[in-house]
């Protein structure tokens, strides 16, 4: 194989998880402002093309955690588009997140008694349950900077930490964001044009992926927790610059993986 | 300590490692159920890292046991700890057992059942079919079977050896994540040393 190709690689990376879905951003921007039903199968979409790009098609049944995630993040998108309004009805809501991580730690929730891993899987369920809750009272003015900013260090932490494939995940999950992000930041932080329907998919999102990233690939636990603390300030603390807090929150989950562990590339 | 003892200290030394080193001799193994001595056993695999070089790896916990028959219906097991993986780098070994590549705490095990041992013309195995268990997903494999002794041991005890290898494509067992730096094709090679029960 020549330099060439391994260049391809890196090339075929930045698509995959830049480019390709910061591309598709902008095109549903542009066309599916009118509809959030619309918004929030189209933003789930472009995530289930990369995956396939990515990891190949998932296999159904779902053999494993992130091929589950398509599914239940399928099942979310339908459900929520046949609610009338703006968002699903909390309990489902949380309904499903529980399901959904139930589904994804089960290979591992019926072997454990670890009771730190049931107390991890009840802070991340509080976390799925806590936010949409608090999103309502705090309406943030920023929720795409936040959950892109978030899932962009889950990305840098699980890549660095024990799973490319989660980093490139996360990864995409934060780029596909990039128009209403670019949006939020051109308003100055004033305006957000992604909808609560979108972004209440995109939290869920982010918790099993993180959730992944915590039990299958046992990336280290405080920077798992500062960037979901950053998920949590940033859509639930009404101030105008939560969004930043947010940034400083996920550099400091990279931060201390950068400084605790052995960063030397072996790919 | 006099001139004598410690002669005699010597030569009991040497004797005693002589029969340690000694080697076995070559026959067919006997009649009988085995198991597999996890301390004398290797199972390791080689994969093409960026079409550069082979990268060598093993698993340190493997565990099974055999029903030999010679010229019969004989029976093999091997269960191979998936988070055992060592490639001589702690944080690839950290990579490899998480959800990119074996995803061992969902697939804890890797696995090969026996389904039909074949002979060759000196009446020792040469081949045996099987299943093969990895990522969750079970298919059939060949492994290609070299006797390599079989006798009584220094301890008292009968042990016979096999060497075995085969070549699967990970991408057939889901394992399908870095197609382009990482090869498809998959060299697995058995050493197995067995201990009769």
């Amino acid at each position: 194989m020549t330099l060439v190709t391994r260049m391809n690689l890196q090339l075929q990376l930045a698509l995959q998880v830049l480019l390709l879905p910061l591309v598709l951003s902008f095109v549903v921007w542009h066309a599916g402002l009118k509809s959030h039903r619309f918004n929030l199968l189209a933003l789930f979409l472009i995530w289930v093309i990369s995956f396939v790009w990515i990891k190949g098609m998932p296999a159904f049944p779902p053999a494993e955690a992130v091929e589950w995630v398509v599914l239940i993040g399928l099942l979310y998108a339908i459900i929520s588009i046949s609610f009338k309004s703006a968002v699903i009805p909390l309990l489902l809501n949380a309904a499903i997140l529980l399901l959904g991580i139930v589904i994804l730690t089960w290979p591992v929730l019926i072997r454990a008694s670890d009771p730190q891993f049931f107390l991890e899987l009840f802070l991340f369920a509080s976390l799925g349950i806590i936010i949409p809750l608090l999103l309502k009272r705090a309406s943030p003015s920023s929720p795409a900077l936040t959950v892109g900013i978030s899932n962009a260090g889950l990305a840098a932490i699980s890549g660095l930490g024990g799973s490319l494939l989660i980093g490139q995940l996360a990864g995409v999950a934060a780029s596909l964001l990039g128009a209403f992000i670019l949006y939020e930041l051109l308003s100055k932080l004033h305006n957000s044009e992604l909808p609560p329907r979108s972004l209440n998919l995109m939290v869920n999102l982010h918790i099993w992926l993180a959730l992944i990233a915590r039990v299958y690939a046992e990336v280290a636990l405080i920077p798992v927790v500062l960037v979901s603390l950053s998920l949590l300030f940033g859509l639930t603390v009404r101030w105008r610059y939560a969004s930043v807090v947010s940034l400083l929150l996920s550099l400091g989950a990279l931060g201390w993986l950068l400084a605790t562990s052995d960063n030397s590339s072996y790919y | 300590m006099n001139k004598f003892v410690k002669k005699s200290l010597t030569v009991m030394t040497l004797l005693g490692t002589l029969s340690l080193t000694q080697p076995v001799m070559a026959e067919m193994a006997s009649a009988g159920n085995y198991t597999i001595d996890p301390g004398h056993t290797f199972v390791t695999f080689s994969v093409s890292h960026l079409g550069f070089s082979e990268l060598q790896g093993r698993f340190n916990t493997v565990e099974g046991s055999m029903k030999y028959t010679p010229n019969g219906a004989s029976s093999v097991e091997v269960t191979i700890d998936a988070a055992s993986v060592d490639s001589n780098h702690q944080k690839r070994d950290d990579h490899l057992r998480g959800p990119d590549f074996f995803n061992a705490k969902q697939f804890p095990q890797i696995k090969f059942a026996s389904s039909k041992v074949h002979y060759g013309a000196s009446g020792e195995p040469s081949r045996v079919d099987g299943n093969f268990t990895l990522h969750g997903v079970t298919k059939a494999v060949s492994l290609d079977v070299t006797p390599v002794g079989a006798g009584s041991d220094p301890w008292g005890g009968y042990r016979s050896g096999y060497n075995a290898s085969t070549k699967i494509k990970r991408s057939d067992y889901g394992m399908n994540y870095m197609p382009g730096g990482i090869g498809d094709e998959i060299s697995i090679k058995l050493y197995i040393e067995l201990t009769k029960n």
